[in-house]
C-alpha cells in the first residue's frame, strides 16, 4: 500500500471544506477525484503521480465522466463543467439552474445528465460549448447515472420510477414504478438490469429492452434490507444486506439463471405472467424541446 | 509541530494481479448489446451462491472487479474476496476512515480516506 504524494488537498488545514465525500471515477488516464471544495485532481496509479489539478470554484455534485477529450462534472450550483482530460483546463461550462444530480452518460458527442429540477437533459457536445437537444421531465429529482441500452436511455427518478426513453428524441418507451426511492447505481448483465432501491427488502430485475419486470430476491420482511447498490463481479452479482438494529452486514453473491418456459400450443391464449409489465406514460412526465 | 484539522487524502492500494472494473461500465456494456432474438420465454432468477460476513458496519462500500470484489468499511478496513465461493484473499487496515467507495484504475485501488486530527501533523 502506498500513498500518492499530493493526493491530499494542499490547503486542507487552512479552511474547513464543504461536507461530503469526494466523487471518484475511473477515466482513460487514471482516476478523477472531485473534492467538495472544488478541487479536481487527475491521479495516475500507473505513474504514481497527480497528473494535474484544478479548482472549479463550485461544489462538484457528481463524479466525472470522460466524453472524448473532455471530462464532464456536475455541480451543486447547477453548472455542467467540461474540463480538458489532458490538463484539466476549463473548456466550457453551462448553467442548468438546478443542481446536477446524476453523473453524465455519453456516447460520441452526445451526453445526458439529470438535475434537481426533475429534468433529464440530452446534450450535443461541441468544442466550446454544449447545446440542449431535448429534456424529459419526471416527477422528482433525477438520481444515479443514466445508462444506454439498445438506443434507449434508462434512468431513475425520485418519483420512484425507472424510465426508458428513446435516446435520440426523448420519447417515452416505458416506465416502471419501483415503489421506493432509487439508489444511485444499478448493474447491467447482458439484457438484465438489476436494481436495489434504497433500504429495500427486494431487488428489482428488468429484462431489456422491453422492461419486463422479473421477481428479484427478497429478504425477510421487516428484518433485513439491502444497504448497497448491486455490483458486478464477473458474471456474479454482489450486494450487501443488513439486519435492522444491528451493526453488521453481509455480502451476498448471486448468480443469474434462466429457466426456459414451455411454449404454449399454437392458438392457445397467452398464459398469465407474474411479471409486471411497464406502465404507460403519465403526466407530468414528458419530453420537451429546448 | 502544527496539528491540522481533519484533512482529506487519497491512498492508493496496489492489488496483486490487478483486475478490471466492470460494474461502472454500464454504458459501454449496454451499447454493444443487440435486441434479443425472439425465442421461448425464460424465467430469470437470481440464486444465492454464498454469503460473506462484514462484522463491524451496517453500511460497507462495495466494488465489483473481474474475478473478485472489494469490501471497504468506514472504519478503514479493505478486504478483497474471490467471487468463487466468496473466499477471502487479503485484508488491510488503513488506519483512517474511508469516506466513499474505492475505484479501481486497472493498476490500483484508489481509496478516499479522511485522516483524524490526531494523525495529521506537519
Amino acid at each position: 500500500m502506498e500513498r500518492i504524494r499530493g493526493a491530499s488537498p494542499p490547503d486542507a488545514g487552512a479552511a474547513p471544506e464543504p461536507a461530503g465525500p469526494p466523487h471518484l471515477s475511473q477515466v482513460a488516464a487514471g482516476v478523477v477525484i472531485a473534492h467538495p471544495s472544488g478541487l479536481v485532481r487527475m491521479l495516475s496509479s500507473k505513474k504514481k503521480a497527480v497528473l494535474w489539478e484544478t479548482r472549479v470554484e463550485q461544489t462538484p455534485s457528481t463524479a466525472a465522466t470522460q466524453c472524448g477529450e473532455v471530462l464532464l462534472i456536475g455541480t451543486a450550483e447547477g453548472d455542467l463543467i467540461a474540463l480538458a482530460a489532458g490538463d484539466g483546463r476549463l473548456v466550457w461550462r453551462r448553467s442548468f439552474g438546478a443542481a446536477i444530480t446524476t453523473q453524465a452518460a455519453c456516447e460520441g458527442n452526445r451526453a445526458w445528465v439529470g438535475s434537481a429540477d426533475n429534468e433529464l437533459y440530452a446534450l450535443k457536445l461541441r468544442k466550446k460549448r454544449c447545446r440542449i437537444r431535448w429534456a424529459y421531465r419526471t416527477g422528482g429529482d433525477l438520481a444515479g447515472r443514466p445508462m444506454l441500452f439498445d438506443g434507449r436511455l434508462l434512468f431513475l427518478s425520485y418519483d420512484t420510477y425507472l424510465y426508458a426513453v428513446e435516446a435520440d428524441n426523448g420519447h417515452l418507451s416505458w416506465k416502471v414504478r419501483l415503489g421506493r426511492r432509487p439508489r444511485s447505481e444499478g448493474v447491467l448483465l447482458g439484457d438484465l438490469l438489476v436494481l436495489a432501491p434504497l433500504n429495500a427488502e427486494r431487488m428489482e430485475m428488468f429484462q431489456l429492452p422491453g422492461g419486463t419486470q422479473a421477481g428479484g430476491p427478497t429478504l425477510p420482511s421487516g428484518k433485513d434490507r439491502f444497504v448497497t447498490a448491486p455490483a458486478l463481479a464477473g458474471t456474479t452479482i454482489v450486494i450487501a444486506a443488513a439486519r435492522y438494529g444491528e451493526e453488521t452486514a453481509r455480502v451476498i453473491g448471486l448468480a443469474v439463471s434462466e429457466e426456459k418456459l414451455p411454449l404454449p400450443p399454437p392458438g392457445a391464449p397467452a398464459a398469465a405472467s407474474p411479471a409486471r409489465g411497464p406502465a404507460a406514460a403519465e403526466a407530468p412526465s414528458g419530453p420537451s424541446s429546448r | 509541530m502544527q496539528r491540522l484539522p481533519m484533512s482529506k487524502l487519497v491512498a492508493a492500494l496496489l492489488i496483486a494481479g490487478g483486475g478490471h472494473l466492470t460494474a461502472s461500465g454500464c454504458t459501454r456494456r449496454g451499447m454493444g448489446a443487440s435486441r434479443p432474438a425472439p425465442g421461448p420465454p425464460a424465467a430469470v432468477t437470481l440464486s444465492p451462491l454464498w454469503e460473506v460476513s462484514v462484522p463491524d458496519t451496517p453500511a460497507p462500500f462495495l466494488l465489483g472487479l473481474e474475478e473478485s470484489f472489494v469490501v471497504a468499511t468506514p472504519s478503514g478496513r479493505i478486504s478483497l474476496f474471490g467471487v468463487e465461493g466468496g473466499s477471502p484473499r487479503w485484508q488491510v487496515e488503513l488506519g483512517a476512515r474511508i469516506t466513499a467507495s474505492p475505484v479501481h484504475d486497472d493498476v490500483a485501488l484508489v481509496v478516499p480516506v479522511q485522516e483524524g486530527s490526531d494523525e495529521a501533523s506537519s
